[in-house]
Order: C-alpha cells, then structure tokens, then sequence
C-alpha cells in the first residue's frame, strides 16, 4: 500500500502537464438551456476543440438580460439561448457583433417565420414549434378523436380532457398566443383560444411537466412546444405528438457580444452549433430541438418531424417584431378574458353549448338569434387589434411577458382591472340571456308536454 | 390546489407507465418502492409508495436537483447561490437522469461528472478528513467570475491487460491524476486524494431505512473467502453525533439530509441550515468576499424537498426471471461468491421518518458494509473509519439500465471500469477469491453472469 501511495503522489509532484492542456482558451457562454443540452454541447464540442473550454453561465432570459449589459457582462463571449425577445433587444442596443454571412445551407426564413437576424448579428441554432400532446389510449376510452387541428380542439367534446397553458406562467406559451393571432386574426384567434379554454383546464406550473399529465392518463391532450413532449416520448413515455395545421416556429439563437474577450473562439462555438454534427446533436433524446440546418433531417430517423418539408403547409407571414413587442398585451387579454374570469368563462360556455345542441336537435326556432349575439359577446376580446398596438397599452402593462415561478404577481394594472370588469359585464349579459332562452324553453316544452 | 392536482397526475401517472410489464414478486427489487421500468426514465420514478400528498414536495426537490444555480445576485433568488467556488452547477450535472457519473476519456477533457476529494494526513475533532489548508476537502475546479477556481484535475489513463483462464484478455485502465493551474500554491507532498464519480441515487431512501443493528449484525457474521466487512461511523451534523455511514462510495455520509446538505455546499457551494457557511478556505480571498444568495442560500423547505426527493425515488424492477441466460448468470454469481458482500436481499427497519418505506425486503445487492479491495482499487485515503483500502459494497440494482439511462458506461468509484467485466476484474483484497473464481469461468459463463448484472 505504501508504494501504490507514493505512486499516486508522485504522479501528483511530477505534474506533467502537456502545454496543449494549460492553454486551454475559456469561451464564456450565458445561456438558459436545461443541463441535458448543455452537457451534451460542451462534451461533444470540447472533444473535437481540444484547445477550447466552455465556461457556462446560467441565467433565466429575464435575468440574463440585466447581466448581459452590467459590468460583468463583458467578460462574456457568447449569448445562447431561446429568448427572441432578448436577442432582438440587445441587437438594438449595439451588444452584438455582426457574424459572418451563411450560405444557402443555413435558411434565414422559414415558412413565414424569420429564422436568423436579417443583419446577422445573431442567428438561429435550433427550433421548436407548438401543437398537441395526446394520450391514445385515454381518447379512444372516452371515445374521442385525435384532434388534428386548432379548430378541432373547440369542439365541446372535449370539454375536460385538455390542458392549455397559462401564458402569463409558462414561458412558451405567450408566443404560441402570438401566432395563433396572427395566424387567425385578432378577433378569430381570441374566439379560438377562448372556446378551447372553454374545454381546458389552465396549466400554470410550467411547460416542462404538462406531458407528464397527458402520460399518465389524466388529461387526454396538451397544448405545448414540441420538444418537451418529443423528449418524453423519447424516453418512453406512452403519448403522442400532433402537429396541427398552424406548429409556428420558435427558434433559439446565439450571438456573439460585442466586447467578448475571445470573439475568435467564441465564433468556433458559434460554427460548432451551426455545423452537422452540432446540429444533430439536437436529436438526442433529452433535446429534441429541431435542426436549422436542413441537410440534417436526413440523418436522423425517418419518423423525425421535418419543418422545412411541412412548412409551406401552414405558411404564413409573422411578423416577429410586432409579436415580440405585444407578449405583454397579449397575456393580460388572455387572463382578462379567461384567467381571471374563473367559472364566469366556464359557465358562459356551458350554456352556448347547450343552446347550441338543442338548436341543432331542431327544438327551438327563435334560438338563432339569441345565441349569436351571446356568442358575439363571448369571444370579443376587451380590446381591438389597433389598441393591441398603442403605446399607451404597452406602456400601462409593461413589457415583461411571463412572470417567474417563484415571482409574485405584480399588481393588476388598472388597465387590465377595466378589461375584467368589462369583460365580466358582457359574459353576465350573455349568460342571462342564454339563461333566460332556456327557461323560456323549458317553459314550453313543459306547457306542450301538459297539452299532449 | 394545485398540490392535489399534481398528485393525483402522479399517481396516475405511475398506474399507466408501469402497465409496461407485471411485476412478479421475484422483481420487487426495492420492495414497495418498485417500478416496472425499463426506459430512460426508469431511475426518475416517485416511489409508488409515496403517499399522494408528498407528491407535490417530490417535484419541488425535482426541481431544484434539476435546476442549474445561478451565480448571485439575481433575480432568480430562489435559485441563486451557486459558488463562489463550486465542482458543476446543478446535481443533475454529475447524477444525469439520476444515474451515475463518468471519468474523462482525454487528459485535456474537464471533469463533467466527477470530483477529487482531497485531504491531508490526520482527522478532525469529529474524525473526519483532515481538510487541505488552502484547498479545502474537494478540489472545486470551477468558480464565479472574479474568484479563482481552486486548480484543474487532469486524469492520465494507465493502461494494462488482464488474462482469462481460457487464454482471452481484457483492457484494464486506471487513472493517474494530476492537479494544474493551483490557485493557491502545491499542494503539498502529503496530500490524500480520491476521485469519485457521482453514484446512482435512486433507492436511497430504502437505504437509510436499514437499521443499524442489521449492519452491525452484517458485519459481525462469519463469511467465507477471508470476507470481513465493517461499519463506517461518521459524523452527522443535523444529528451532532457519529452514527453508522450509508451513502458515498466509502460509506462516507450516514443520513440522506446530510448527503445533499454536503453536495450542496461541496459541489455547488450552496449553504443551506445544515451547513450555513461557504466553502471558503482561509487563504482563498476572494472567495470570502464574494456576493452570495442568501443566508442560507437554500431554505429549510427546499432543502426537506430535495432530500424527500432522493429518499422517494423508486428502484427498477429487475428482469432476471424473464430471460433464461441471465437465470444461469445468477447461478454463476452466487458460485463465485459474490453475494457475500453484494447481498442479494435485505430486510429493512423502521426508517426515522416515513413509515411507507419501512418493514420490508430489498434487493439492493449490497451489504452497505466496507471492504478491502486491495491495492489497485485502493485511493490511500481514509475517511472515518473506512481505510485507504476500504470501499462500501456498490448497489448492483438497477446496474443493468446504465447504458440506456447514461448513454455510456462507468464502473467503480472513479470510473474507470468501461464495462461489467472490467469492474469486476478490478476487485481484489477481499473480493480477491471471486474475482479468481470468475477469471476461470468458461466464455458462456461469462456471459451469463454479464447477462444477470444486465438484468438488475
Ligand atoms: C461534481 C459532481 C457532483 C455534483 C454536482 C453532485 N454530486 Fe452527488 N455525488 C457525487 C459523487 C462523486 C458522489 C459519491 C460521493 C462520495 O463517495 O463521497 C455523490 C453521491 C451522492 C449521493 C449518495 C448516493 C449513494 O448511493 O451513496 C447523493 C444522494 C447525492 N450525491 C446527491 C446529490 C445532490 C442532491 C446534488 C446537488 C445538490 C449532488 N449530488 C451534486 C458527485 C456529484
Ligand atoms: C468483498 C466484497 C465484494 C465481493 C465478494 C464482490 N464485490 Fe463487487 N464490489 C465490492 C465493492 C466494495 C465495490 C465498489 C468498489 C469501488 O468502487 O472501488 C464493488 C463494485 C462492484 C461493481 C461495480 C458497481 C458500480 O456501481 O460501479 C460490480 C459490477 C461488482 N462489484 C460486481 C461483483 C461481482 C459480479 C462479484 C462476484 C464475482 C463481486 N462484485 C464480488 C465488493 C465486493
């Protein structure tokens, strides 16, 4: 034992160090991602850049901003992470340095969505897009249909069996809101999510675990970006994913910041994530990110979803900009509109589908113009699309667009206290008459059955 | 509200995942605690046990041994703390889906899932290693920005070859490890060091619910093949006193609270009630100084999450019945004597706070006990009442899921075994005889054994 001890010290004295190994270059690297994707970069990019090492500084977007600009802000050399807002903010404030030009092989655009910085001071490294966790085995119990489509999700069969998530507390959702308004229209898009809330139940404790309630059987589906349900099914959960007519498309991006230390290996970071073998890296079972590089997909397994072959499916034209800028907005409608109207919103659609169903068995005539008018009052947001815009609007809300788990919720601006009320008054006026058509119903059919 | 929804999503959750296979009796490998699975995700399972209403305290502790710590201040406050000097920033890091860790492949390459304890000769008024004056009892080789990490580990591979009594070989490679970049001056010419890979930690709770009368009975049982065993007795502070050790790779930590207290604080250099203080020798400067998240920086609540957490996460079902080659392998294990000390069953007592793990067989393969395992495995460094020789018995449940869990294998407290064959090659001192008795076995018995472990 004494001479195997002395071996080991010895080693330890001679401290033979190749000369390679102490000038190892540090690349400072912020970013947000889970520590599966990070493990999985740093080990396969230090391997093939044996002169490199990464050294990662994590922080949530909301808490990478502030650091980014500080003063320690400077040591770093890269900004990775899935954060458009952030990115396209500090785009504008200068932080960035500009990248080299790509070739055909990485496309800045894709189906209507910008992909990378049309100036290129950052640039898409992965993507994710938006559709529906399911549980087969748990529909075909309740004798559901797989939905396929946004619209299908409407449908008051569902009623109970989905989860949609809270935008204002699940980091994904606020962008998804964006594209299905876009997509839709203002009007259209919040007739849609509020009649599929209407079959919902809010998801708030975040996006990474709302799969989990569709595997183990106690919702039928989820709304979600795909890569958290891809993941699981990775690793053997028993669901499905669905990419519905409109998936939208989130990418993450990096950049390099403008006073790095060390732009020349912070660039070899940035080729490496861009490069097939960090792309493909990205379909790792823990990952599940989709590949901005196209050439990829075809090297990955067959049944892997392509967004570059289905995107002109849905294609649209989105305007980022305007999407980034009203997150806010959007958010403070949805729980002015849904969120917070609570059993209001629940009972409001109870009756329309009840009204409806009757309507369609033929027993009341004068119903149609009841029903329309109470469906009108249902799904018309608190405000219009031009007021979604204004300055003022923006500035009485804030730009912050998801508040963190732990965060307290800031005080309800008097702005959105209006919206409630507001929006309250008209769900009441619709429940009433709604109410009122059914009783008066009732009482005919009553007096009908005394006749017979 | 919430609370109760997640439970019952979890409840049901392990009603369908585990619809995967029946799980007969023989496969209880972590009793109550048992899930039949055998995916990814097998390691990642709450106990089946659980009561429904702690469902909701698992996920927090979920949570925060995924989360990856924040350098403070920040906003995240909950979550910030991490450093100033610290090893990776999130226990996922080095327990990746709850398995275990790896030793670097290229001298050049960081340690990602592992560590260097370190000390110098003597003990602390408690026993316990005596901590290196400027570099603590672990190598932190990571730091916050503006406070110098302690040094860097570079990990040479020594490369030697076994032979089989039929004629066939094996690689074997041990680590040879070099500091670089010392911070803080040399280390000294007496240092003790051992490099560890993180371990498994699913089961654990099982585990602490062993009595210590089962382990000092263990250890005073007559054995075959010059077979002794003994009780570690280390400090616990929560308890302020030495009580038998469990956990570590040398038996090292008695109690689950005190295991995640010292990570925390160790590996992440996140203070918690257990251990208040930062890691912050007293020549290291800068580190004294630097901002930290908190006092503490994890609270009581988080720190009982975290701990439920690893004391609830279930053992996967074992497979051997199903599969004939793997039934035979059993046969060939208990021949070579290996249940001596990777004790095939155990009976648990009444664990200190969660009836619903107490009473009941395991199949943990392990008698929790040290051993001898001879010079070659030997670090030369104690710990409490475990010599440089001495190891704690490695749980062989769930071993066969490692390469789908962990994408790779690695075997033994460093790591340096690639394969089940290679770690077994390995044993010595006590586990000298049926290591012997394996190295005669016949290919196709080898291949059976293999195919046992594989079936854990
Ligand atoms: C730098 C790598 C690293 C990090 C980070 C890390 N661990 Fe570990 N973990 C280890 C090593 C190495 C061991 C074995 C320790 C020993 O032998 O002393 C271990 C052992 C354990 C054990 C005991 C397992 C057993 O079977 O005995 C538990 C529990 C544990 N770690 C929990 C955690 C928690 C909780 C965190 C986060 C707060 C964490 N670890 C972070 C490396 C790490
Ligand atoms: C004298 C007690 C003893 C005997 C007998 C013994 N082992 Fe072990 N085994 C240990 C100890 C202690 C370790 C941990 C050693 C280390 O990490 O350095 C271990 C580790 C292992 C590991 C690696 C576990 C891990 O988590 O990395 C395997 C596999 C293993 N043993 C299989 C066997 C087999 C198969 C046999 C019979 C041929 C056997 N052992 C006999 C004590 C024993």
């Amino acid at each position: 034992m004494a001479t195997r001890l002395r071996s080991v010290l010895l080693t330890l004295l001679l401290v033979v160090v190749s000369p390679a190994v102490l000038a190892l270059q540090p690349i400072v690297v912020v970013t947000s991602y889970p520590q599966e994707v990070i493990s999985r970069f740093e080990d396969a990019f230090t391997r093939s850049h044996p002169d490199l090492t990464l050294e990662v500084i994590w922080r949530m977007p909301r808490d990478a901003m502030p650091y980014l600009v500080s003063e320690a802000g400077k040591g770093v050399d890269v900004y990775w992470s899935a954060s458009g807002r952030n990115f396209s903010e500090l785009a504008q404030r200068g932080s960035f340095q500009p990248l080299p030009e790509a070739g055909p092989e990485l496309p800045a655009q894709l189906g209507g969505f910008t992909l990378s910085d049309p100036g290129r001071r950052y640039v898409a490294t992965e993507m994710a897009t938006y559709g529906f966790v399911v549980n087969p085995a748990y529909l075909e119990r309740h004798g559901l249909p797989v939905p396929r489509t946004w619209n299908d999700l409407r449908d008051p069969r569902y009623r109970g069996h989905v989860l949609l998530p809270t935008p204002s507390r699940v980091g994904f959702a606020p962008l998804m809101v964006e594209v299905l308004l876009q997509r839709f229209g203002w009007e259209e898009g919040w007739a849609l999510l509020s009649e599929i809330a209407a079959n919902s139940e809010l998801w708030a404790p975040g996006g990474a675990f709302i799969t989990e309630e569709v595997a183990s059987g106690r919702k039928g589906v989820a709304v979600t970006i795909d890569f958290f349900a891809s993941s699981e099914i990775a690793n053997g959960a028993p669901v499905e994913f669905v990419y519905p007519d409109v998936i939208g498309i989130s990418p993450g991006h990096v950049a390099i910041m403008r006073d790095s230390p060390n732009p020349d290996a912070a660039r070899r970071f940035v080729d490496f994530l861009l490069s097939a073998d960090g792309q493909r890296l990205l379909a790792h079972p823990d990952i599940r990110k989709l590949p901005v590089r196209p050439e990829v997909y075809a090297t990955l397994p067959a049944d892997q979803f392509n967004p570059f072959s289905t995107a002109a499916r849905s294609r649209f034209d989105f305007a980022q900009a305007k999407a980034l800028e009203r997150l806010a907005v959007d958010n403070a409608v949805f729980d002015a509109m849904i969120t917070l109207q609570g059993p209001r919103h629940a009972r409001l659609w109870q009756l329309l589908h009840e009204v409806e169903a009757s309507l369609r068995s033929g027993e009341f005539a004068d119903g149609e113009e009841v029903l329309s008018k109470a469906r009108a009052l249902a799904l018309l947001p608190p405000i219009d699309e031009a007021q979604s815009q204004s300055d003022e609007v923006r500035a009485a809300l804030g730009n912050r667009a998801v508040r963190g788990g732990t965060e307290t919720p800031p005080q309800m601006t008097r702005l959105q206290s209006e919206w409630v009320e507001a929006v309250a008054q008209r769900h009441d006026s619709a429940i009433a008459m709604l109410e009122s058509l059914l009783a008066s119903q009732h009482d005919r059919s009553a007096a009908a059955a005394v006749v017979r | 509200m919430i609370v109760g929804r997640l439970a019952v999503a979890a409840l049901a959750a392990i009603g369908a995942l585990c619809a995967a296979f029946p799980a007969s009796p023989e496969s209880a490998a972590g009793g109550s605690s048992t899930v039949a699975m055998r995916s990814r995700e097998a390691y990642s399972q709450p106990s089946p046990a659980l009561p429904a209403d702690r469902l909701a305290e698992f996920f927090l502790g979920r949570a925060l041994f995924r989360q990856v710590w924040v350098i403070p201040p920040a906003l995240d406050s909950d979550v910030d703390g991490l450093g100033p000097t610290f090893n990776r920033p999130s226990c996922v890091a080095c327990h990746l889906k709850n398995g275990r860790g790896f030793a670097p492949e290229a001298v050049e390459d960081p340690l990602r899932a592992m560590l260097v304890r370190i000390s110098v000769p003597g003990t602390t008024d408690k026993g316990a290693p005596l901590p290196h004056p400027a570099y603590g009892d672990q190598l932190n080789d990571a730091a916050v920005p503006g406070v110098p990490r302690e040094g860097r580990v570079l990990v040479n591979w020594q490369y030697r070859t076994e032979r089989f009594a039929d004629g066939s070989t094996i690689e074997l490679r041990k680590p040879a490890i070099e500091f670089a970049q010392l911070a803080f001056g040399p280390v000294g010419d007496d240092l003790l060091l051992s490099p560890r890979i993180g371990s498994p930690v699913f089961g654990l709770g099982l585990l602490e619910a062993v009595s210590d009368t089962a382990l000092h009975a263990q250890a005073a049982r007559e054995k075959p093949d010059g077979i002794t065993g003994r009780v570690n007795l280390v400090w616990d502070e929560s308890a302020q006193q030495k009580l038998p050790g469990r956990f570590g790779w040398k038996a090292n930590v008695a109690t689950l609270r005190q295991q995640v207290a010292s990570a925390l604080l160790g590996d992440l250099g996140i203070t918690s009630p257990v251990l208040p203080r930062e890691n912050c020798p007293p020549a290291q400067v800068a580190c004294a100084s630097a901002v930290n998240g908190g006092d503490p920086e994890l609270n009581e609540a988080q720190l009982r999450s975290m701990v439920l957490y690893q004391q609830a996460l279930a053992v996967p079902a074992a497979r051997t019945a199903d599969d004939p080659a793997a039934v035979r392998g059993r046969a060939v294990f208990m021949q070579a004597g290996c249940q001596h000390c990777h004790l095939p069953q155990l009976q648990i007592g009444t664990h200190p706070e969660h009836a619903w793990l107490s009473n009941q067989t395991i199949e943990p393969y392990t008698d929790l006990l040290l051993h001898d395992m001879g010079d070659e495995l030997a670090d030369g460094r104690p710990d409490f009442e475990a010599s440089g020789r001495q190891w704690r018995t490695a749980p062989l449940w769930g071993i066969g899921l490692t390469k789908v869990i962990s994408d790779r294998e690695s075997y033994l407290h460093d790591g340096r075994a690639r394969t089940l064959m290679e770690a077994i090659m390995w044993h010595g001192g006590e586990a000298q005889a049926a290591r012997e008795r394996v190295r005669s076995l016949s290919a196709s018995e080898h291949a059976d054994l293999i195919r046992f472990l594989e079936s854990l």
